[in-house]
């Protein structure tokens, strides 16, 4: 049987990356890129236009960004495989890339050779998701942690976290929920030790990572 | 591939180029551009500023190309720790252009160059050309911006006000940190730190960490990924 090149089209917004990537995988005897995309439009866009077999997504990719992106390049149907490249093993949304049809998920600090390995795998239709974000995935799968650590919460905590993610001191949060100083410190710990995290800034950054809290306070 | 090089260089002897980046994929994309140039190799290339000072000191780059070394405050840091230990290199950092605070404290710190992160890889040959000439490079697009910022009647920034140290701790601070770690990080006593983290309150009109954090976030030194 004659071994037929996979097709891959490459969507990351620096272009130096886009670049020598797509250099370095034309190299790879079976490979072959396509096309490039620096946004999430743009790669559903060429997706569509060129059918590649693989599409190689930075996940961080501007405008609709690479859940959607994959979204929209898998519902189509059968049509091209996506492996989403992470920026970190502990992204919050790595499952939800899985759920929204990607046939991979690997970090931007695995190697070429991986890369290499996972395009090859799901172009064959299999899947492929890297050590450390299988791990960390199972991890988060341990028993009442199904979605979000932010689930197990009680409606009292759950409050006491916006609060505290807003910026507010332990004194204001007592006075606006009429609760003792010392019962808010209580929640507070509560919190930290639920959510695996040492003090306020931790436990909101937690926060806006999971899209519990906003991002910005207004100025 | 043709690169626009100056004549300036000799094409016999290879620049050597020690490269930052904290993701390994990145780095390799970026090194396989600078390789294709014919005229610039990579003589390592390491994931932050702790590796790229060991190893500069035995491979005495003639340029440190630095493209996202993790958060700013080990930009900011190790960038500085690095000039001041190998002055005659040249430094070329890519960052992104809404990182304005960090792209005039890095002027500052005396970077050689800066290039917008989004840039061609004809623009790259070109900066590095420049500050290998022993002049400095500052993409168009990030240098209209910088400029504006400097005209009379543009409101400046409370981060403005803030001297390096404060600037440091701020970050670290919005980054999770507590004052032990803080302390033990920079040699400082917690009380010091202390201090340093009542005044920044003061200067930015903040009354918790939190919003410390939210005014870090707001004006773009820290990132939360996901």
């Amino acid at each position: 049987m004659e071994k037929k090149e996979i097709s891959v089209v490459l969507a990351d917004h620096q272009e130096l990356v886009r670049c020598g990537l797509r250099r370095l995988l034309d190299d790879v005897t079976d490979l072959h890129v396509t096309g490039e995309a620096a946004t999430g439009e743009e790669v559903v866009e060429q997706a569509r236009k060129l059918s590649p077999r693989v599409v190689l997504m930075d996940a961080r990719v501007p405008g609709i960004g690479g859940l959607e992106a994959t979204r929209r390049i898998t519902r189509a149907g059968p049509g091209p495989a996506v492996v989403v490249v992470t920026r970190y093993v502990d992204d919050p949304l790595q499952s939800q890339y899985l759920e929204a049809g990607a046939s991979g998920c690997l970090t931007k600090h695995s190697s070429l050779d991986e890369i290499v390995e996972a395009v090859r795998l799901v172009a064959r239709g299999e899947r492929y998701i890297s050590a450390d974000i299988a791990r960390q995935m199972a991890l988060s799968m341990q028993p009442g942690n199904a979605h979000s650590p932010f689930d197990r919460l009680s409606g009292r905590e759950a409050q006491v976290l916006m609060m505290v993610a807003q910026g507010h001191n332990v004194h204001d949060i007592s006075e606006r929920l009429c609760l003792s100083a010392k019962t808010v410190s209580t929640y507070r710990y509560r919190l930290f030790e639920k959510l695996g995290v040492a003090n306020d800034v931790e436990l909101t950054r937690l926060a806006i990572r999971h899209g519990v809290v906003g991002a910005a306070m207004d100025a | 591939m043709a690169a626009t090089r100056s004549t300036a260089q000799a094409a016999d002897s290879p620049i050597d180029i020690l490269l930052v980046d904290s993701r390994q994929l990145v780095r390799a994309g970026i090194e396989r551009v600078l390789v294709d140039s014919g005229y610039l190799t990579v003589c390592a290339s390491v994931s932050g500023f702790d590796e790229a000072i060991r190893r500069a000191r035995t491979h005495l780059p003639q340029l440190v190309l630095v493209n996202q070394p993790g958060a700013a405050v080990d930009l900011l840091d190790g960038a500085r720790k690095m000039q001041r230990q190998f002055a005659a290199m040249r430094m070329l950092v890519l960052i992104e252009p809404t990182d304005l605070i960090l792209q005039e404290r890095l002027l500052q710190t005396g970077v050689a160059g800066m290039v917008d992160s989004d840039c061609s890889v004809d623009e790259l040959y070109v900066a590095i050309d420049t500050v290998l000439g022993g002049e400095r490079y500052v993409s168009n697009s990030l240098a209209q911006q910088l400029a504006q910022r400097r005209m009379p009647g543009r409101a400046r920034t409370p981060i403005d006000s803030l001297t390096h140290r404060e600037l440091q701790i701020l970050l670290l601070v919005a980054g999770g940190r507590s004052a032990a770690a803080i302390a033990r990080e920079l040699c400082l006593t917690r009380k010091t730190v202390n201090s340093y983290r009542n005044r920044l309150l003061e200067k930015l009109h903040a009354g918790t960490d939190v919003e410390l954090m939210h005014l870090a976030l707001r004006y773009g030194l820290v990132r939360i990924p996901g």
